[in-house]
C-alpha cells in the first residue's frame, strides 16, 4: 500500500510541474504586485529565433497574456505582420476563461486579414493578420502560438519584456541562435536594475526577466524604452531581398548603403536638367543654389508614399519623381540630391526617427540596416555646420526641421562611409513668441488692442499653419487662444510669412467689450492680455518616474495700455523675478508719464532631463507663473 | 432688326462662355483660373462631375450594373493635391465582387502658355483586399502642380442589383454635375435625399423604353447536329433619374458636428421589389407592412425571435418569484447584460444568431438584442424589437429596411415605452447609448404594425452639486463637494471611471481645478446601474483667490466656473445636439473670513433662452457670515437649429459672464 502510496506521488509531482502552463492560463496565479496598476499582465513570453541560413530565420513565439480589464485589451496584441520576405508558418491563438477553462480557439485561418497601410501611405504591399475578439467577461487569458520565417537576416526582433505603460510581466525569456562566425552586435540597457538574467554565450544570446511591476504613465515621462529593459542585436553579416550586406559600423554600413542601394538613382530628364542649371545660372554660393533647388522641388513635387519590397528601403530613381512628379521621403529626397548634384552641391542622402514629441536617437553604437528609422531628409554641409532639408513638405522654409527632425542623432550616408550627426538643436531663446500690443481702455472696461505676434523656431511651426486655415477658422482660433477674454471680437488678421529669416508675423486688431471689471468707482483687470499660461503640470502625490522638458522656449511680451482720462492707478503689481534650473520668468508693470501703463513680461523653459523628487518644484514654478498671469491691477475713477 | 443683333449677340456671348465638358477638352481658362469664383478658399473644385448607372443586358447573365465616373478637378492649391488621388471602395468577398475598369486618366498643366498632357500610367495604378469583404482601387495623377487640371474616367461594374449612395456634394464646390441612373422596369427603388442636408437638389424623372436583341439558341439533331442562333428582340422601359446641378456648395465642417456626413447632399437608394417579366414580384421592401413582414421572415431575424428553448430553463430560473413585470425585465435585462457581451459590430439581422451568442456570450447588436426581446416575450412582457439607425448612418424616411442598422427592445406599457440596449453595461432603461439616439425608431410588433417613436429621451439629466467653502488666513480655501447625478451623465461618469484606480480617480477628478488637492473622495453605486451616482470629496484650494491692496476677490463657483464660453463662431450652418435635456444645479455655501466684510456681491439674476427653450438662474442670499449662492441651469432644448444660434450663443455667453463674477471682500 505504501508503495502504491509513494508511487502515486511520484507520478503527481512531475505532471504538476510539467502543467506549468495551466497554472498560467487561470487568472487567479498572478502574484498580487503584478497585479498593482496592470491592465495587462504578460504571463509569459518566450521568443525562440534561430538564424538558419545566411538568408533564413525562423522566429518561434509563445506568448500568454491575462487581460484584467476593457484598458489592457490592446496588450492581447495578437498579430503578426508579413509581405513577400515574412511569411507565418504558425499562428493560433486560444483564450481561457479567468479559471483556465479555454472558451475559444482560434486558426489560422480565423485571424482578420488586412492591409497594413496607415494613414499616410497609398499602397503598401505589407499586410496584418490580427485577432478580434470580444471579452466576455474580465479577467482572461490569451495563448497565441507563433512561428515567422523571414527571408531576411537584416532584423531581428527586438527584446522588451515591459511592453508598455500599466502591463506588468511575469516571465519574459528571449533565445536568439546563430552561427558564431558571423559576430554579433548587442545594445542591452537597463539589464541590472530590473534583475535581467543573461546567460549569452557565443552562439546563442539568452536573457530571461521575472516579475516586472507595471509602471504608470506620468505626465513629462520620458520614452519607457529608455527606462526598462531594452536588447537590440544585429548580425555583422546579413541578407536582406537579395543583398548582403555588413554592419560592422555606421561607416562600413554607410558606405555599403550607398553602394547598394543608392548610387546611379540620380539621373534626371534633359528637360529638367536644363531647367535647374538656368534657374542657378549666375549663383556662386551654395546655399543660394540650393535654396533655388529646394524651391524647385517644393513647387513641383508632392508627397505620395509606396512602399512594395525593396522600394520600402531603397528610394526610387529620381528619373521616375521627374516622370510623375511625385514620391515618399525617400524618393524626394533622392531627388532633390540629384538636383543638387546638378548644380554643384554636395548633399547626403540622411536616415532619421522622426517624431514630432519624442525625440528619438539613433543609436551611436549600435549599427543597424534595419530598425532604427522611419524617415529619410537631406544633409547639406556647409562651412563646418550642416543645413538640414526637409523634402517632403511643399511649404517648410529652407533648412527648418524644428518639431519634427530636430535635435537627434541622425545617419547621414555618404560614398565613403557613414556617420552618426546630430541635427539641429533649436535652443529655448531660438524658440521665441515676441508679442506685442497696443490696448485702449474705456470707462466701460472695453478694450481695443493692436497685437503683433513674430514667432521663430519651433514656435514658427506652432504657428504658421494659421494663414492657411479659412477665415471663419482663424477667427475661431484666435478667439479660442485668447479664450480667458470674453467676447472677444476680431476686426482684422494679417501675416506675414518670412521664410527668409524663418519668422511669421502676425497683426491683429480686435475689441472685446467688458475686459475690465467694474466695480463702483473701480476698473479691475489684468495687464496680461495675450499671454496667459494655463496649463500647469499635474499633481502627482507621489511622482515615480523622473521627467524630461523636450525642448525649450521663449515668450517675450510688452504691452502698452492706455487707460481712461478720467481714471488713475489704485493698485498695481509688484515685480516679479523667478529663476530656478527650469528657467526664468519676469513681471513687471509701470505707469508712464502719458497716462499709459507698460506691462512687461518674459518667460524662458529650458530643455532638460530631471529627476522625480524636481518634479514639484517644476510645478510649483508653473503654478506661481500661472497665478501671476492672471494677477489684476486696480485703476479708480479721478475724484 | 435690332432684335436679331441681340439674338445673335446673346448666342454668341453664350457660346464663347460654354465651357467643352468633353474628355481631354479642357481650355486654357480653366488652367489660368486662380480661384474658385463662388468659393475663393476653396482649394480645389470639382469643374464637371458626370456620372451614370445603368444596367447592362449581358447574355447568360442578365443585368450587370455599370456606373461610368468622369470628373474633372481643378486643383489651385497644395492643400488641394489631395484630390488627386481617387479612391473607389469596392465589395468583394472573393466569390464575386465589383471591379473598376476602362481607367483613363490625364493632368492638364500650363507649360509656357501651352497646354501639356500628362498620362496616368500603370505605375500609378493600386489595388488593395482591404479585408473580406472589401477591396480599394486607388490611383494618383502623375506631373501635379498648382493651377492644374485633372481629368479622370472609369467604369464601376457590380453583380449586385442594389445602387450605393450617390454623393451629390463634396468637401470642396462642384461647378457642374450631371448625372443620372437608368434602371430597367424591373427593379424598383426607393430613393430619397438626405433629410438633414442643407442643400437641396432638383430630381427630374421620366421614363424611357429600352429594347435588347437577345440570342435564342436552338439545337437541332438530324444527320449531323447544329445550332442555329435567333435574335428575338425585347422591349422594355426604363425608370431614369437624373439630375443637373450648378455651383454647389463644398460641405464644410464645423464644430459640435460629430459626423459631418450627416449632412452631405446625396441621393440614397432602398432596393424595393423585383418584377420578372413574367409579373412574378419579389418583395424586398416598400411599405412598412411589408418591411414588416419582410423582416419577420427573415431567418436572421424573425426566426431569431421566435426561438426560445436555449435559454427557456434559465430565464424560468430566473424570474421565478419575481413580485411584478417590472421586476422580470429588470432581471431579464440584467441577465443578458452580463451574459452576452457586444463585439462592437452593429445591425439589425443577427450575425451568429441568438443561440451561437448565447452559448458563446459574444454577439453584434442583433444577437444581444433580440435574444432579450425573445426573453421577455417568454417572460409574458409585451416585448418588440425597435429598428433604428445610429448616428453615424443615414436616417430612414421611407419604408425601407436598409436605412436602418441597429436594433434595440422596446417594450410597451400603459401607452408608454421602455427602451431596452444590452450592448452596453452601463446604459438603463431608457438611456441608451448615444449612438442609437438617432431621430426615430420604428417599433415592429409581431402582429405585423409598426410606428415611429422618437428616440429623444424624455427625462432630463440631473447634475446636484452641493458645495461648502471655508476662506483660510492664507487665502486658500478648504471644503466639501457632495454631488449626484442621474441617466446620461451617471451612464458617463461609469464609462469613464470604470477601469480608474484610486490614483486615477483622484487625477481625474483634480483635472483642470486649478491648485487643488482632494481627499476622501468616496464614489456610491459605481457598480449599482440603476441608480444615480452619487461621490463627495474634501478639497484643499490654492490658487482660487486674488488679493489686490485690502481687498480679496474670488468667484464663488471657484473650479466649477466655466472658462470660457465655448460658442464662439458668428453663424452655424448645421444644428448642435446635446442629445438630451439637463437640470445643472449648484448650491454653494461661503463663509466670509474673520475680519472681512462683504463689499460687493454677484446680484441675482435670470437669463432665458428663447420661451421655454432654457433658463440659467443665479440667486445670491445673505445669512449671517454665509454668502449662499444658488446656480441653476435648466436646458430644455436639446436641439438647437442653426437659426436658434445666435440667441443660443448669446445665453450662453450671459451665463459664462454670470458665472465667472466675483465676490469681494474687505479687510476690516
Amino acid at each position: 500500500m505504501i508503495k502504491i502510496y509513494r508511487l502515486i506521488v511520484v507520478l503527481v509531482f512531475p505532471i504538476f510541474c510539467f502543467s506549468q502552463e495551466d497554472k498560467l492560463l487561470n487568472s487567479h496565479t498572478i502574484p498580487i504586485n503584478l497585479v498593482e496598476n496592470a491592465n495587462a499582465v504578460v504571463r509569459w513570453d518566450d521568443s525562440y529565433i534561430e538564424v538558419k541560413s545566411p538568408n533564413k530565420m525562423l522566429h518561434t513565439n509563445k506568448r500568454i497574456v491575462t487581460i484584467l480589464n476593457s484598458s489592457g485589451n490592446a496588450k492581447v496584441d495578437a498579430s503578426l505582420g508579413y509581405d513577400k520576405a515574412v511569411s507565418i508558418k504558425k499562428m493560433e491563438a486560444r483564450i481561457y476563461n479567468s479559471d483556465g477553462k479555454e472558451i475559444k480557439r482560434i486558426k489560422k485561418k480565423d485571424f482578420e486579414d488586412v492591409s497594413a497601410v496607415d494613414g499616410g501611405t497609398l499602397y503598401s504591399d505589407s499586410r496584418v493578420k490580427y485577432l478580434k475578439y470580444t471579452p466576455t467577461d474580465y479577467p482572461y487569458t490569451v495563448v497565441f502560438d507563433t512561428e515567422v520565417e523571414y527571408n531576411y537576416t537584416a532584423y531581428i526582433r527586438r527584446w522588451r519584456p515591459i511592453e508598455g505603460f500599466s502591463t506588468s510581466t511575469e516571465y519574459s525569456r528571449y533565445v536568439f541562435r546563430y552561427d558564431p562566425a558571423n559576430e554579433l552586435n548587442k545594445y542591452e540597457i537597463n539589464f541590472e536594475v530590473f534583475g535581467v538574467i543573461n546567460q549569452s554565450k557565443p552562439g546563442e544570446i539568452h536573457y530571461e526577466a521575472k516579475n516586472l511591476k507595471a509602471i504608470v504613465y506620468e505626465a513629462y515621462s520620458p520614452n519607457l524604452k529608455d527606462m526598462t529593459p531594452y536588447a537590440m542585436l544585429n548580425l555583422k553579416n546579413f541578407s536582406y531581398e537579395g543583398y548582403v550586406g555588413n554592419s560592422n559600423s555606421w561607416e562600413g554600413l554607410g558606405k555599403w548603403m550607398h553602394e547598394q542601394l543608392l548610387i546611379g538613382r540620380t539621373q534626371v530628364s534633359e528637360k529638367t536638367k536644363n531647367e535647374i542649371l538656368s534657374l542657378v545660372a549666375g549663383l556662386d554660393d551654395p546655399i543660394d543654389k540650393a535654396k533655388v533647388v529646394y524651391k524647385y522641388v517644393q513647387d513641383n513635387t508632392r508627397y505620395i508614399s509606396v512602399q512594395e519590397g525593396i522600394g520600402g528601403i531603397q528610394p526610387i530613381d529620381a528619373l521616375k519623381v521627374d516622370e510623375v512628379k511625385y514620391g515618399d521621403c525617400k524618393g524626394l529626397t533622392n531627388y532633390t540630391k540629384a538636383l543638387l548634384d546638378l548644380v554643384g552641391v554636395e548633399s547626403y542622402y540622411t536616415r532619421v526617427y522622426a517624431s514630432p514629441n519624442n525625440l528619438v536617437d539613433i543609436n551611436e553604437d549600435f549599427a543597424s540596416f534595419l530598425g532604427q528609422s522611419n524617415h529619410v531628409i537631406l544633409n547639406l554641409p556647409h562651412q563646418g555646420k550642416d543645413v538640414w532639408l526637409e523634402c517632403t513638405s511643399q511649404t517648410s522654409p529652407f533648412g527648418y526641421n524644428a518639431n519634427f527632425t530636430d535635435d537627434r542623432n541622425v545617419f547621414v550616408i555618404r560614398p565613403d562611409g557613414g556617420e552618426i550627426v546630430r541635427t539641429k538643436i533649436y535652443t529655448a531663446t531660438e524658440n521665441l513668441l515676441a508679442t506685442k500690443a497696443d490696448i485702449v481702455l474705456t470707462e466701460d472696461g472695453d478694450i481695443e488692442a493692436k497685437i503683433g505676434l513674430n514667432s521663430y523656431g519651433t514656435q514658427y511651426g506652432h504657428r504658421e499653419g494659421i494663414q492657411n486655415s479659412a477665415l471663419k477658422n482663424q477667427t475661431l482660433y484666435y478667439k479660442g487662444y485668447w479664450s480667458h477674454i470674453n467676447n472677444v471680437d476680431v476686426v482684422s488678421m494679417n501675416y506675414k510669412n518670412d521664410k527668409e529669416t524663418i519668422k511669421f508675423s502676425e497683426n491683429i486688431e480686435l475689441t472685446a467689450a467688458k475686459y475690465a471689471s467694474k466695480t463702483g468707482d473701480r476698473l479691475l483687470l489684468s495687464p496680461n492680455l495675450f499671454n496667459v499660461l494655463s496649463n500647469v503640470p499635474t499633481r502627482y502625490r507621489d511622482r515615480k518616474l523622473p521627467f524630461k522638458i523636450q525642448r525649450g522656449f521663449y515668450d517675450t511680451d510688452e504691452y502698452v495700455i492706455s487707460i481712461p482720462e478720467n481714471y488713475q492707478v489704485e493698485a498695481l503689481q509688484n515685480d516679479v523675478l523667478i529663476e530656478n534650473k527650469f528657467g526664468k520668468y519676469s513681471y513687471t508693470i509701470t505707469e508712464n508719464d502719458d497716462h499709459s501703463l507698460v506691462f512687461k513680461r518674459s518667460f524662458i523653459l529650458n530643455k532638460g532631463d530631471y529627476a522625480k523628487e524636481d518634479y514639484d518644484e517644476f510645478r510649483n514654478f508653473y503654478l506661481k507663473v500661472a497665478k501671476q498671469d492672471q494677477a489684476r491691477i486696480i485703476l479708480i475713477k479721478k475724484s | 432688326m435690332k432684335k436679331i443683333t441681340y439674338l445673335f449677340m446673346f448666342i454668341a456671348f453664350n457660346w464663347t462662355n460654354a465651357q467643352d465638358y468633353r474628355f481631354g477638352k479642357v481650355s486654357k481658362d480653366e488652367l489660368q483660373e486662380t480661384a474658385y469664383p463662388e468659393d475663393p478658399e476653396a482649394n480645389a473644385a470639382i469643374l464637371y462631375l458626370n456620372q451614370k448607372t445603368y444596367y447592362n443586358y449581358v447574355q447568360n447573365e442578365g443585368f450587370v450594373q455599370v456606373t461610368e465616373v468622369y470628373k474633372r478637378i481643378k486643383i489651385y492649391n497644395k492643400d488641394g493635391y489631395d484630390w488627386a488621388t481617387e479612391e473607389v471602395a469596392l465589395r468583394d468577398d472573393g466569390k464575386k465582387g465589383e471591379a473598376v475598369i476602362n481607367l483613363k486618366a490625364f493632368t492638364h498643366t500650363l507649360e509656357n502658355g501651352k497646354i501639356e498632357r500628362t498620362k496616368l500610367k500603370k505605375d500609378g495604378m493600386f489595388e488593395e483586399k482591404t479585408n473580406k469583404y472589401w477591396k480599394t482601387s486607388k490611383f494618383t495623377m502623375p506631373n501635379i502642380q498648382d493651377g492644374c487640371v485633372i481629368e479622370f474616367e472609369y467604369k464601376i461594374t457590380s453583380p449586385y442589383i442594389s445602387i450605393r449612395d450617390i454623393n451629390l456634394q463634396y468637401s470642396i464646390p462642384i461647378k457642374e454635375l450631371d448625372m443620372y441612373v437608368r434602371i430597367p422596369e424591373f427593379y424598383n427603388f426607393n430613393k430619397y435625399v438626405n433629410p438633414r442636408a442643407v442643400y437641396i437638389p432638383k430630381i427630374n424623372e421620366s421614363q424611357v423604353n429600352r429594347a435588347e436583341h437577345i440570342q435564342t439558341k436552338t439545337r437541332v439533331v438530324k444527320k449531323v447536329s447544329s445550332t442555329s442562333f435567333s435574335q428575338q428582340k425585347w422591349e422594355f422601359k426604363e425608370n431614369k433619374t437624373e439630375i443637373k446641378l450648378s455651383n454647389i456648395p463644398a460641405l464644410k465642417n464645423e464644430n459640435y458636428v460629430s459626423n459631418l456626413n450627416t449632412y452631405r447632399t446625396k441621393l440614397i437608394w432602398e432596393y424595393a421589389f423585383s418584377k420578372d417579366p413574367g409579373g412574378l414580384i419579389t418583395n424586398y421592401a416598400s411599405t412598412w407592412d411589408e418591411v414588416t413582414k419582410t423582416i419577420y421572415e427573415d431567418s436572421n431575424f424573425g426566426s431569431q425571435l421566435k426561438q426560445s428553448n436555449y435559454f427557456e430553463k434559465d430565464i424560468s430560473a430566473l424570474i421565478e418569484g419575481a413580485a411584478n413585470d417590472s421586476e422580470k425585465i429588470s432581471r431579464i435585462y440584467d441577465f443578458v447584460k452580463s451574459k452576452v457581451k457586444w463585439n462592437d459590430y452593429n445591425g439589425y439581422t443577427t450575425d451568429n444568431g441568438v443561440k451561437k451568442a448565447y452559448k458563446e456570450g459574444v454577439g453584434n447588436v442583433a444577437d444581444i438584442n433580440l435574444m432579450l426581446t425573445a426573453m421577455l416575450r417568454y417572460a409574458n412582457i409585451n416585448a418588440n424589437p425597435m429598428l433604428i439607425s445610429t448616428r453615424s448612418n443615414d436616417i430612414p424616411l421611407f419604408p425601407a429596411t436598409g436605412g436602418f442598422n441597429y436594433v434595440v427592445a422596446a417594450v410597451e406599457v400603459h401607452n408608454d415605452v421602455i427602451l431596452l440596449d444590452a450592448t452596453d453595461k452601463f446604459a438603463t432603461p431608457n438611456v441608451l447609448p448615444v449612438r442609437a439616439i438617432n431621430w426615430q425608431g420604428r417599433i415592429i410588433r409581431e402582429a405585423g404594425s409598426s410606428t415611429w417613436y422618437d428616440l429623444k429621451p424624455k427625462e432630463v439629466v440631473k447634475e446636484n452639486i452641493f458645495m461648502n467653502a471655508k476662506i483660510n488666513d492664507d487665502f486658500s480655501i478648504d471644503g466639501k463637494v457632495r454631488a449626484q447625478m442621474t441617466s446620461f451623465a451617471a451612464k458617463n461618469f461609469r464609462s469613464k471611471y470604470q477601469n480608474y484606480n484610486a490614483e486615477e480617480k483622484l487625477l481625474a477628478i483634480e483635472k483642470d481645478k486649478g491648485e487643488i488637492e482632494v481627499s476622501d473622495y468616496e464614489i456610491t453605486d459605481m457598480d449599482v446601474v440603476d441608480n444615480p451616482i452619487k461621490y463627495v470629496y474634501d478639497y484643499n484650494l490654492k490658487s482660487a483667490i486674488e488679493q489686490i491692496g485690502d481687498k480679496i476677490f474670488l468667484s464663488p463657483m471657484l473650479f466649477f466656473s466655466p472658462k470660457e464660453n465655448p460658442f464662439k463662431a458668428d453663424k452655424r450652418e448645421y444644428p448642435i445636439d446635446f442629445v438630451y435635456a439637463f437640470n445643472d444645479r449648484f448650491t454653494i455655501n461661503m463663509m466670509v473670513p474673520e475680519g472681512y466684510v462683504v463689499e460687493s456681491l454677484p446680484e441675482s439674476s435670470v437669463v432665458k433662452f428663447l420661451d421655454d427653450g432654457g433658463e440659467f438662474k443665479y440667486i445670491t442670499k445673505v445669512n449671517g457670515n454665509v454668502l449662499q449662492f444658488l446656480v441653476t441651469l435648466d436646458l430644455n432644448k436639446s436641439f438647437i437649429l442653426p437659426n436658434e444660434y445666435d440667441d443660443f450663443k448669446q445665453f450662453y455667453q450671459l451665463m459664462t459672464e454670470k458665472q465667472t463674477e466675483k465676490v469681494v471682500l474687505k479687510k476690516i
